[in-house]
């Protein structure tokens, strides 16, 4: 199978730049302070934020707030039934768990909040490629709706390239043929607080991979600016 | 004032509520919450269901494996494994780890209640006997709690099961290998599913159906019963206050009353892939 056929089509479809098509809502679930639902093509992820509220001792700092994270990943999400997590997953959940709390601490203003925590849980629900990218942005639409103060959107995709061609928003399949660069962009300052591949690469291609990412991230930015006015929007109405 | 008293004295002012017979989310003392079942919705899993009731939902994956019987179980059966997860994105009291004692005895009680409704005929998931069986690894994940998850996560299992579409598997017995198509894929055939109905009980003679979470906190005893078609198939009231016969028998017809309004949803489901809002 062709990922990339000669026409310049991908197995969906797509043409190299096109993102899949997102869905995504926030405030799902009102017993939370704030929750985010986000489908980007065939993977569907549902991010929670409790807080910010009374930090446990053990993370409590003085002068900022603790951001706890956790991903979890639905043993039916994945084509092979994923291994049960047993306390707090496997290794791979706790090390993206660490990730997404590297990435949002760079975001979230902790200074106003001393003394408190911020929990993120993350759920994926199926999985099909751009999974942690797919995270990141229900973290961050989860964040909005909980009001906490944040100094930008953290948008993410992930990039790669085929046959020279670079490719944005990879599936599960294009994933197994191809390395996969997450990359993760602060709009408004143009800056990465994120970048992981852990696959060989060329390093001459390494700048080009990184302008596509950033537009394929700017593209996301876009779909979840338009979300959260509407919702926004949509609360301030019934009121 | 209401706010205050909520977090003050929050018996007092349910109690006040329930002089009036209304509750704090406006419903009647024997109304359930607004129940809505979705089947198919994850197309990894081989046969899904979310489940809603109020703020409380469950969604419910089955994954089905091929797996050799046990040398000491039968051989003509396969086996049903349901999980469900209380994790910590349901509600801000549970921690991540590991998983809590009310999770583990939820999952067993879902595997309880499916063999006791006899629904699912385990020679069913039989492909070879002594060779090759079906596992059918349910795995439910709470994704709000706002009371009543055992419910709610019983309807999620039931429609999950009545939307599971089995692959087509042959065992080759001169090569010893399995054949599997996943692309035929055949319903199972399920008796009466398990459907329950869970009362709170104030003051020793006040019964509420379908407690939301602040109601099942404050609650003196709580009473679950669970009925396949006409048979009660468990009546579980661990502990609490005591409660006379009396008012037994109308947590008994209370909940018969009920899972009757839950099997006409799960049948409404059955024909569409998604279905309306149901009482």
């Amino acid at each position: 199978m062709e990922l990339l056929s000669d026409q310049g089509l991908r197995v969906d479809g797509r043409r190299a730049h096109e993102l899949r098509n997102v869905e995504c809502r926030l405030g799902v679930f009102g017993r939370a302070d704030g929750s985010a639902y986000l489908e980007q093509g065939n993977t569907r992820v549902l991010a929670t934020v409790y807080g910010p509220h009374e930090a446990r001792a053990a993370q409590r700092r003085h002068d900022v707030a603790s951001i706890n994270c956790q991903y979890r990943q639905a043993v039916f999400s994945g084509w092979e039934r994923g291994r049960r997590a047993g306390g707090g997953g496997d290794r791979r959940a706790q090390e993206l768990g660490a990730l997404l709390q590297n990435t949002l601490e760079s975001v979230v203003l902790v200074e106003l909040y001393p003394r408190s925590q911020i929990d993120v849980y993350v759920q994926v629900l199926q999985a099909d490629g751009g999974t942690y990218a797919t995270c990141v942005n229900a973290a961050t639409l989860a964040l909005i709706d909980a009001g906490v103060a944040l100094r930008d959107y953290v948008c993410a995709c992930s990039a790669s390239v085929l046959r020279d061609q670079p490719l944005v928003d990879l599936n599960s399949l294009e994933t197994s043929g191809a390395p996969e660069l997450t990359a993760a962009l602060l709009p408004r300052s143009g800056r990465l607080p994120l970048l992981e591949m852990s696959q060989r690469f060329h390093v001459d291609k390494l700048g080009e991979l990184l302008d596509v990412a950033e537009t394929a991230c700017r593209d996301v930015h876009t779909i979840l600016n338009r979300a959260v006015r509407r919702h926004v929007s949509a609360r301030s109405s019934e009121k | 004032m209401a706010a205050d008293m909520r977090a003050i004295q929050p018996e007092s002012l349910y109690k006040l509520h329930l002089e009036c017979e209304e509750r704090p989310d406006g419903r009647k003392l024997d109304a359930a919450r607004t129940t809505v079942v979705t089947r198919g919705g994850i197309t990894t899993a081989d046969g899904s269901a979310f489940c809603r009731s109020g703020h409380t939902s469950v969604l419910c994956g089955i994954k089905a494996e091929v797996c050799t019987p046990a040398t000491d179980a039968p051989p003509d059966r396969g086996w049903v494994v349901p999980n469900l997860e209380l994790p910590a994105l349901c509600h801000h009291r549970f921690r991540p780890g590991p998983p809590s004692e009310a999770a583990q005895t939820a999952s067993a009680q879902l595997l309880q209640l499916l063999d006791a409704s006899g629904a699912l005929d385990r020679t069913q998931l039989c492909i070879e006997a002594g060779q090759a069986v079906w596992v059918l690894y349910c795995d439910l994940i709470c994704l709000s709690h706002d009371g009543n998850v055992l419910d709610v996560a019983l309807l999620a299992l039931s429609a999950a099961l009545t939307d599971l579409r089995l692959p087509s598997a042959e065992w080759d017995a001169t090569e010893e290998r399995l054949r599997v198509k996943p692309a035929q894929r055949t319903p199972l055939k399920l008796g009466p599913l398990p459907l329950a109905a869970t009362l709170a009980v104030f003051d020793k003679e006040t019964l509420v159906l379908d407690p939301a979470g602040d109601e099942e906190m404050l609650c003196e005893a709580s009473v679950t019963v669970a009925w396949a078609g006409d048979s009660m198939v468990l009546l579980d009231k661990t502990g609490g206050c005591e409660l006379s016969l009396e008012a037994m028998d109308r947590c008994i017809a209370l909940s018969k009353k009920r899972s009757l309004e839950l099997k006409k949803l799960l049948d409404c489901c059955t024909q569409s892939g998604e279905v309306e809002k149901g009482e």
